[in-house]
């Protein structure tokens, strides 16, 4: 009887791990499994695509807004600092940034922009650096993670305008000769 | 001798593995529908993609929600039932009606059982506070049904279960300190076939 209380104790203190650990990992499985769609689809880290508008053929990311056109940079700042550069148009527009975890650790939207075109340079945890210009600095938790850019399709008559716009976006490492 | 222990471990360890993995999925699925903040058929939580987020809201919005903004960005209600707490069915007729919310923009948006956008001919997939046709009175009616209606209709997936989310952008201040506070518009059953 003893040997088999033992066991029932062993199997849920094992079973209660396995439940800590799955919900722990599951945000950074999510982030893994959408690399691997991006590499699958022959995108590179540090490059802003420029997504086209949401259908409901888009099966990457669940509960898309299709009123947004969105931008994705998956980004790896283990080697070096990433800068983002983005016009900024007469509407809502958002760059938001996501840890490894998915949280949402920093956005900026169109009202609050210091300059347009916007010019941010983000940086990973515990690194020095050069800023190259006059760029807003913003520290990642993690040195991997995902910028998204939003902009809010307000007339449908706009969409080529804010297209153009939208692609005017750009990431890219920053050489820092240090 | 050995073989019965190594045995025994093995199965341990499976069983275990099973109700742990098991029963994280079933929580992160079911947390969705039963968060903090909660009116009428809508629910929300004032910690989505916040860095204060536990464990449990963070595996759940990088399921259902994934790269979803802190709240002084924007809020997000999710409706996975009509008024009546009755899950919203595809063969069903629903009317949602509501007012003007306090946000610079917002949009009330159908999905499907998995999440994504419901396919239809017209790719009408929300309305927002631009798009959609109000009254006199300043309040809207969307018709949620898999019939086509003259005004403000949002077609029903076909089989399965839908979903709402409200989405609202720079959100007032007060919204945004206190997400009950809102008016959210109802979601009423007309007719199930």
């Amino acid at each position: 009887m003893k040997r088999w209380s033992y066991r029932i104790l062993a199997t849920l203190a094992l079973a209660a791990a396995f439940h800590v650990l799955t919900v722990m990992a599951f945000p950074r499985a999510i982030m893994v499994a959408l690399s691997w769609k991006g590499k699958d689809l022959g995108q590179s880290s540090n490059v802003l695509y420029h997504q086209p508008r949401v259908t409901a053929d888009s099966r990457v990311v669940v509960r898309p807004s299709p009123d947004l056109l969105y931008s994705v940079c998956a980004y790896d700042l283990s080697k070096a600092p990433l800068r983002i550069s983005a016009s900024v148009p007469d509407t809502y527009w958002s760059l938001s940034f996501f840890a490894s975890n998915t949280d949402n650790f920093f956005v900026i939207n169109d009202r609050e922009v210091q300059a347009n075109p916007a010019d941010i340079l983000l940086v990973g945890p515990a690194v020095s650096y050069k800023n190259p210009g006059n760029a807003q600095v913003v520290t990642s938790p993690s040195s991997r993670g995902v910028a998204l850019i939003r902009i809010l399709i307000t007339d449908e008559n706009r969409i080529e305008e804010l297209t153009k716009i939208q692609r005017q976006a750009s990431c890219s490492p920053v050489d820092q000769g240090l | 001798m050995k073989a019965k222990r190594l045995f025994e471990i093995l199965a341990i360890v499976l069983i275990a593995l099973v109700i742990g993995v098991g029963s994280a999925v079933w929580v992160i699925d079911s947390f969705a529908k039963v968060q903090t903040i909660k009116d009428g058929a809508w629910t929300t939580h004032p910690l989505v993609g916040s860095v204060q987020a536990n464990m449990y809201l963070r595996a759940t919005i990088a399921r259902i929600a994934l790269f979803a903004l802190s709240r002084t960005e924007a809020l997000y209600y999710n409706a996975f039932t009509d008024e009546e707490g009755e899950p919203l069915r595809p063969e069903c007729d629903y009317i949602i009606e509501g007012g003007d919310l306090p946000a610079r923009w917002w949009s009330i948006t159908a999905y499907d059982k998995d999440h994504f956008l419901i396919p239809n001919a017209l790719n009408r997939y929300s309305y927002n506070m631009k798009n959609l046709r109000w009254d006199e009175q300043g309040r809207y009616k969307i018709y949620l049904s898999q019939t086509p209606k003259d005004l403000n209709w949002l077609p029903a997936a076909q089989q399965g279960t839908i979903s709402i989310t409200l989405r609202a952008y720079n959100p007032a201040q007060a919204l945004a300190e206190n997400m009950g506070s809102a008016e959210l518009p109802r979601i009423m059953k007309v007719r199930c076939e």
